[in-house]
């Protein structure tokens, strides 16, 4: 009987032993990059949220229409600045205005993709 | 047996610290073999605890008594759940809880591949220092595989107030709501680790805090209703030292999950919302160090260990490292706070929501402390005991529900004095008319009448607000009713599930006001055939019976019981004497309808034919229960959503609004 708890315990510590140093004889890259969370994704994301609050807040008769319409076009100033600094900092070299155009562009067209993904 | 249990418990300290070190390697040489190294050393944790658990369960399941935690919490007489349940009857099968519980949650974090971000070496490095920390306490002061010198016949037997179902659920649900809130308190030290202030973490850690809290709520609740059935005094909450402990980190994360939406928003109160999270998880191990340490006369402590020390280092060790992170950190923080824009909106009801529930916190925090802090400055322990609880809580509670009845009705940002004015004039007018009502039946006490009508108004104003989110979605897409009222929720998870809850906390209210304030009480010795009158009630002793049960003697009254006049059936209250404890246990009898509960206690008796039992008429208690299961469903739907949808904008173009 003792044999047997020893080899379930040796099977238990080899498992780990694999676990922990399978690793390193993996083939694949070694340097550590970050592979998260999109920066920009989550800001705009939350004004999103915070838009369509606001809409129910407006809509249940709680704000005006003035200061409704005045917070949202503060908030899609807001989505529109993040956006921009992440399409500046993703830019290698920036080719003046032309290119802003560009990003003026992919600000809308990206806010444009997220309300159609909230929406469908 | 012996060898495997010890085996998992050595390679628990061994791989919790090669895999903290593995992960600081990783990340100093930007090595990702490293880290996935960490990352399978967490896997194996979560193996080698797995493989403890299992084995606990087993030796407690098949009586095996050479083990010193079986021998001194079951005994063979013992059904086999509350043998299974005995696992964290101990400080030893406890601690194997937490562990347990801290390497499934880490081993989700890592394995989750959303969240395979940069963060996840420092948190699960955060969470391995807790498991680490379980593990040595294990091993060196409370190994639950520890061996008799020799083995005894049959084990000591579970306390007879453990024997209860509520010993299945309220344990393990107050450890996942402790354990869970590690989580988010990783997250917020790898944020300040990593110099990354936004809101990111927050985001990442919603789901957590929120089934933490949920646990913490369930915990609280299922622990009531326990208390209410096994300990046989008619009340469910004793303001007892580790009652309280559970109730102040649910006090704090209430707050967090309130605080943090104006983070998600503004971008606001970031070292507000993390020192909230840093001292839940301190709270979360105060508990702990309570219920272990038996620094405080408890129903629930376990006095004869010195494993609060323990505990009390580590409390101090992570409350001075949390402490040393923010303050490095503290310049970040502070940069791009913005100001709230007015006074008179959501943001700031929150705030005032967050000022309140922290003082409730810590109103709590220095009752339950006041024996020690007494016995410091005068060296006599003093109790403050319920008069105090009760006298401080309820105008802080009352205030709070008066706060849940305004808060729905604020928008965010700037609400418009006018209009919630007009919003709030229903709710107040209907809660009025219960009040006079209330008056006119002749309903004493204007304390109760008081929070009873703030309760109906916090309740009305949150119908109001659900009629009406109805009645603009009906108008948008002219749905029926129901679709719109179902529709409204689901796309509105967070915002109705949080409703919900906020709806589940007034029936709760109810409950609580009308118990304290209302409820009956009579002492009678009675002859056998003598009845007796206690509200609508008339009981009938019939006759006092002897019986054995698993080798434990049963003494029960036979008590017949008229509702108004009409058979409501018959009524049992027993006295157990077990074989293995020196004291009897009281099980109460109760028979519960919609607005009362008549409650039955067998005291004493001096024959068959005369006995004495203590009658409660407790209103309302199974609100409660009700409220508690509404907070559940609440929180279950807020947690399944959590995104606020586009609907209202099919709405906001037909109104007009410009998208």
């Amino acid at each position: 009987m003792d044999y047997i708890f020893l080899l379930l315990g040796s099977m238990i510590v080899i498992t780990c032993f694999y676990f922990i140093v399978s690793p390193f004889f993996n083939k694949g890259e070694e340097n550590y990059s970050n592979s998260g969370v999109r920066e920009t994704e989550m800001p705009v994301e939350m004004i999103y949220a915070a838009v369509n609050e606001l809409e129910m807040d407006f809509l249940m008769k709680k704000l005006t229409q003035d200061d409704f319409e005045r917070m949202k076009k503060q908030y899609h100033t807001l989505a529109a600045s993040y956006l921009k600094s992440e399409t500046k900092q993703n830019r290698i070299q920036p080719k003046g205005n032309r290119d802003m155009d560009i990003v003026d562009r992919e600000i809308l067209k990206e806010l444009n993709k997220i309300r159609k993904q909230k929406k469908g | 047996m012996y060898l495997i249990g010890n085996i998992a418990l050595i390679l628990g300290i061994v791989i919790s610290l090669y895999s903290l070190a593995a992960n600081i390697i990783g990340m100093k040489k930007n090595n990702r073999k490293w880290l996935e190294s960490a990352r399978g050393g967490i896997l194996s944790l979560a193996f080698v605890t797995s493989i403890s658990a299992f084995l606990l369960f087993y030796i407690l399941g098949t009586s095996q008594f050479q083990f010193k935690y079986v021998a001194a919490y079951t005994n063979n007489q013992l059904p086999l759940v509350y043998k299974l349940a005995a696992f964290w009857a101990g400080n030893a099968g406890s601690l194997l809880l937490w562990a347990f519980l801290l390497s499934i949650y880490a081993a989700i974090i890592v394995l989750s591949k959303k969240k395979q971000n940069n963060m996840i070496p420092y948190v699960s490095n955060v969470l391995l220092l807790n498991i680490l920390f379980f593990y040595i306490v294990m091993v060196f002061n409370a190994n639950p595989f520890e061996m008799t010198d020799t083995i005894p016949a049959d084990g000591k037997g579970l306390n007879p107030m453990l024997q209860n179902p509520g010993m299945v659920i309220h344990p393990v649900t107050l450890y996942m709501g402790y354990v869970g809130l590690a989580v988010p308190f990783a997250y917020a030290i790898a944020a300040l680790l990593m110099k990354n202030m936004d809101s990111g973490w927050i985001k990442l850690t919603r789901r957590w805090t929120l089934t933490a809290w949920l646990f913490l709520t369930i915990g609280n609740i299922v622990g009531g209703w326990w208390a209410y059935l096994e300990l046989g005094w008619g009340g469910y909450w004793a303001w007892d030292p580790v009652e309280n402990a559970s109730f102040l980190p649910w006090l704090t994360v209430s707050a967090f999950l309130h605080s943090v939406m104006i983070q998600e928003r503004k971008n606001m109160l970031r070292t507000w919302n993390l020192s909230l999270i840093i001292l839940s998880y301190i709270l979360s191990l105060f508990g702990t160090f309570l219920v272990r340490s038996g620094i405080l006369t408890s129903v629930h402590a376990f006095g004869d260990s010195n494993l609060g020390t323990y505990f009390l280092i580590f409390m101090a060790f992570m409350m001075i490292f949390a402490i040393y992170v923010v303050i490095t950190r503290y310049q970040l923080i502070k940069k791009e706070s913005k100001p709230i824009e007015a006074y008179f909106s959501k943001e700031s009801s929150f705030l005032l929501n967050n000022f309140i529930l922290v003082a409730a916190a810590f109103a709590v925090f220095f009752g339950t402390m006041y024996p020690l802090i007494s016995e410091t400055l005068t060296g006599t322990k003093v109790n403050v005991g319920a008069p105090y609880f009760n006298k401080v809580m309820a105008p802080i509670m009352l205030a709070l529900l008066l706060l849940m009845a305004i808060c729905p009705l604020i928008s965010w940002q700037k609400a418009v004095f006018e209009r919630f004015l007009k919003n709030t004039l229903a709710p107040i007018i209907v809660a009025l008319l219960f009040a006079g009502a209330l008056v006119a039946m002749g309903v004493k006490g204007i304390y109760a009448i008081i929070g009873l009508t703030v309760t109906v108004f916090m309740f009305n104003v949150h119908l109001a607000e659900f009629w009406r989110g109805v009645r603009a979605r009906r108008k948008a897409t002219k749905e029926g009713f129901l679709k719109a009222a179902f529709q409204l929720t689901r796309k509105n998870q967070r915002r109705y599930g949080g409703y919900i809850v906020h709806i589940g906390i007034a029936v709760i209210a109810v409950g609580v006001i009308s118990s304290n304030a209302y409820s009956e009480e009579v002492m009678k010795t009675v002859n056998q055939g003598e009845s007796f009158k206690v509200g609508n009630y008339e009981l009938t002793f019939n006759e006092l019976t002897e019986t054995e049960e698993r080798g434990n003697g049963i003494v029960a009254a036979d008590i017949d019981v008229k509702y108004k006049g009409k058979s409501n059936g018959t009524i049992h209250p027993e006295k157990i004497f077990y074989g293995t404890w020196p004291e009897p246990s009281s099980e109460v009898a109760i028979k519960t309808n919609w607005k009362e509960d008549l409650y039955v206690v067998l005291s004493s008796w001096e024959s068959k034919e005369k006995v004495t039992v203590v009658v409660k008429i407790n209103p309302f208690v199974s609100w409660i229960w009700a409220g508690g299961i509404l907070m559940m469903i609440g929180t279950a739907i807020a947690l399944i959503g959590g995104k606020t949808s586009s609907f209202f904008r099919v709405n906001g173009r037909q109104a007009g609004v410009q998208s």
